[in-house]
Parts: structure tokens; C-alpha cells; sequence
């Protein structure tokens, strides 16, 4: 199955704006911990085939590449493994785990309001382009609304910022406490020009 | 000269290098470091550990990421005593706990942490060290009870000595007696 033609790749490639290389980390190991190497050579050969020049080893965490090429990296892992939306989410999950300096940085406040102020800085001191913004914070229903701007890519992106979102909220939690991310507005189907998340949390 | 514009993005890069650098010196130190240590957010939900800390609980690398450090507590209360001490002091030293590998086995440790705050002094982390006393408090138990039989022994020893005195003393006595009765008996013949 196809999950992008190249007219779709070269839309994306030619998005201005930049993002670090710690994006990179999360989507490599979680392509190292469930394909190995040969398989980060498969995505890095598909990589090729859409015409960028990427090498995973040679990524340096906090360097700026071309935005286009962290979403491409995703995509290219599904049209290689086929992997489904499921999978990219669990790919999203496990990407606050792996970075040191993500984990140091992103201050991990119990404090929903201190933890909800933190979320647009973290975007832009990592992506060049874009916007998060917290649009509420309900603490009695314990229920946040989450935008990105301008940052649409690809709908299964959207899985993989679900995950991701859900594990760094999961960490501010207790482990009784369920997190949960859902998409509720979408660029891609509901016309609007930015992707909206709802966290929850018990 | 340099524009303000080449400075910032030279000040930039500059920066990111020494990151880059941190953050391979951060890693190697969690791979390096002999002492079991991990660090948490602030509600104890473990954000990374080193090789000693899954070396000592028995876990591969990254399994406990994600949950709760209670997850190594082997007397719940005792832990959660200690972890609501830690958030009202922010610093704890050496407290002796029981802890609890994944297969089970008691672990004793020293436990000692400490709270990364912001500026409102709202702690964002914490860092935690565990010292391994297992070996010692079970060295420390064998050598109290070899005391413990050695005082027993000792006494038993000093005890037939006292008693072999004694009965040296008796037996001297019983000589006497017996010389005199002998004498005695001499002289009525």
C-alpha cells in the first residue's frame, strides 16, 4: 500500500521552515528497537527514493534540517514496514522517551497550569515554523485543547503527535491516572488551518 | 566586523555544539556511573535511568521508563513515607529502605535524593541514588550472630573453667580430709 505519492512528497519537501534532529532520535529508535538496522537502511533507501540525501547516524540532535524531511522520515518508515496508524502512534509514544535533552528540558510539571504553559516554547525551541497553542485548560473536567498551526503535514503525522503528546502528559501523571489524546479537528478533513487535540486525563 | 545577525547565529551554533557535547557527556555518564541513580518528574514517574540502577532491579534498558519508582518499593508504605518526605524537604540523604527487583528479591539500599526546582522553587524532577547495603547488612547479620555464639561459647568456656577451679578446690578439700581421717586413724592405732 502507498501512503504517499510523489507529488504529495515534493509538497511537503518544499515547506519552508526547519526542525532539530532530536525529531529524528524518536522515529530512529523506535525504527532500530522494531527493525533493526536493516531496517533503518530500508527507510533510509526509500529516503533516497524520494530524493533526500538522508543518513541517520550522521543526524545531530540539536542541528536544524529541512522540516519536510522529519515528516517524510515517518512516512517513509509506514510505506517501508506498512505500518499503520496504530503503529505510528506507538512511534509517537515512545518519542519522549528517548531523548536526554528533551527530558531535562521539557519541565514536567504536576502543576497542569505550569505544564500547560510549557507546551509552546517546547515546540519552538525545536521547530522553526509552526505554532502550538493551548486553547483551554478545563482542571475540573481535567481536559486541555491543544492547536498546531501550520504545521500539516500528513494525516498519519497527526497519529504520531497524538502518541507523543499522550506520553509526555502520561509522565506529569500519576500512573493510576489515564491519559488520553484524541484528534478532533483536522486540516486534512474539517477544513480548518490547524489540527486540534484534546488531552484527558483521570 | 562581525553583524549582529552573524553573532547571534555564530553565539547559536556555538551553543548547539556544547549541547551536543552535554548531551553525549550526559549519556556516557548514565552508562558509566557506578552508582544505581535515576531521575523522575515530580510525581515519581521514572524519566530515565542508568545501567547500574537496571543492573541492580534487574530491568532492560528503558523498561522502567514511564513508570511509577513505586514499582521498586518493597514495603509501599515505607517508600511513599519517604517520597512525601522527599517533596515537602527536597532533599533526602541516605535514608535505609527495602526495595524490590523485578524478580522479586529484597533489596536494601540507601536511598538519597534530590529536587530539580524552577524559579518559584515548583520542583520539575527529581534525581535519586540508590546504594546497594544488601551485601553488607546480610555480612553485618552473619558477624552479629557469630558474636552473638561466641559470647555464648565464651561463657560456656569461662563457666567450666570457674567450674574445674571449683572442683580443684573441692578435690584439694576432699585430700585434706582424707590425710586427716588417715592421720586419725594412725593415731587410734
Amino acid at each position: 500500500m502507498t501512503v504517499i505519492n510523489k507529488e504529495e512528497v515534493n509538497k511537503i519537501l518544499e515547506k519552508e521552515g526547519e526542525v532539530r534532529g532530536v525529531a529524528f532520535q524518536s522515529i530512529g529508535d523506535f525504527v532500530l528497537k522494531n527493525k533493526g538496522q536493516a531496517g533503518m537502511a530500508k527507510t533510509e533507501a526509500q529516503m533516497e527514493e524520494w530524493g533526500i540525501d538522508f543518513h541517520f547516524s550522521k543526524i545531530s540532535p540539536m542541528a536544524w534540517y529541512p522540516i519536510g524531511w522529519g515528516a517524510l522520515f515517518v512516512l517513509a518508515t509506514q510505506e517501508v514496514f506498512n505500518w499503520s496508524g496504530q503503529d505510528i502512534r506507538e512511534m509517537g509514544a515512545n518519542g519522549p522517551k528517548v531523548s536526554v535533552v528533551v527530558k531535562l528540558t521539557f519541565k514536567l510539571f504536576s502543576d497542569m497550569k505550569k505544564l500547560a504553559r510549557q507546551v509552546p516554547g517546547f515546540w519552538r525551541k525545536n521547530y522553526t515554523v509552526g505554532e502550538v497553542e493551548v486553547v483551554s485548560l478545563n482542571e475540573e473536567k481535567k481536559e486541555m485543547t491543544v492547536r498546531f498551526k501550520d504545521s500539516s503535514f500528513h494525516p498519519s503525522l497527526c497519529r504520531y503527535i497524538e502518541g507523543f503528546t499522550e506520553t509526555t502528559f502520561q509522565f506529569s501523571r500519576p500512573k493510576s491516572s489515564v491519559v488520553s489524546v484524541k484528534e478532533t479537528k483536522c486540516s486534512f478533513k474539517d477544513s480548518v488551518p490547524y489540527e486540534e487535540y484534546i488531552v484527558s486525563w483521570t | 566586523m562581525e553583524t549582529t545577525k552573524n553573532l547571534y547565529q555564530r553565539r547559536e551554533r556555538e551553543l548547539v555544539e556544547d549541547i551536543v557535547v552535554l548531551e553525549k557527556a550526559i549519556k556516557n555518564f548514565w552508562e558509566i556511573l557506578p552508582i544505581p541513580a535515576c531521575t523522575t518528574s515530580p510525581i515519581f514517574i521514572i524519566l530515565e535511568t542508568g545501567k547500574s540502577f537496571d543492573t541492580l532491579f534487574n530491568y532492560k534498558k528503558d523498561e522502567l521508563i514511564g513508570e511509577t519508582l513505586k514499582k521498586v518499593s518493597f514495603d509501599k508504605n515505607n517508600f511513599e513515607a519517604l517520597l512525601d518526605n522527599l517533596s515537602i524537604k527536597r532533599k533526602v540523604s541516605n535514608i535505609e529502605i527495602a526495595l524490590k527487583a523485578k524478580d522479586g528479591d529484597k533489596i536494601l539500599a540507601l536511598v538519597s535524593a534530590i529536587a530539580q526546582e524552577d524559579d518559584d522553587r515548583e520542583a520539575f524532577s527529581y534525581l535519586f541514588s540508590f546504594v546497594d547495603v544488601t551485601l553488607i547488612k546480610k555480612t553485618e547479620e552473619e558477624l552479629q550472630e557469630k558474636v552473638v555464639a561466641l559470647e555464648k561459647f565464651q561463657k560456656i568456656a569461662i563457666g567450666r573453667e570457674l567450674k574445674m577451679v571449683e572442683l580443684k578446690e573441692a578435690l584439694g578439700r576432699s585430700h585434706e580430709e582424707v590425710k586427716k581421717l588417715i592421720r586419725q586413724l594412725a593415731e587410734k592405732n
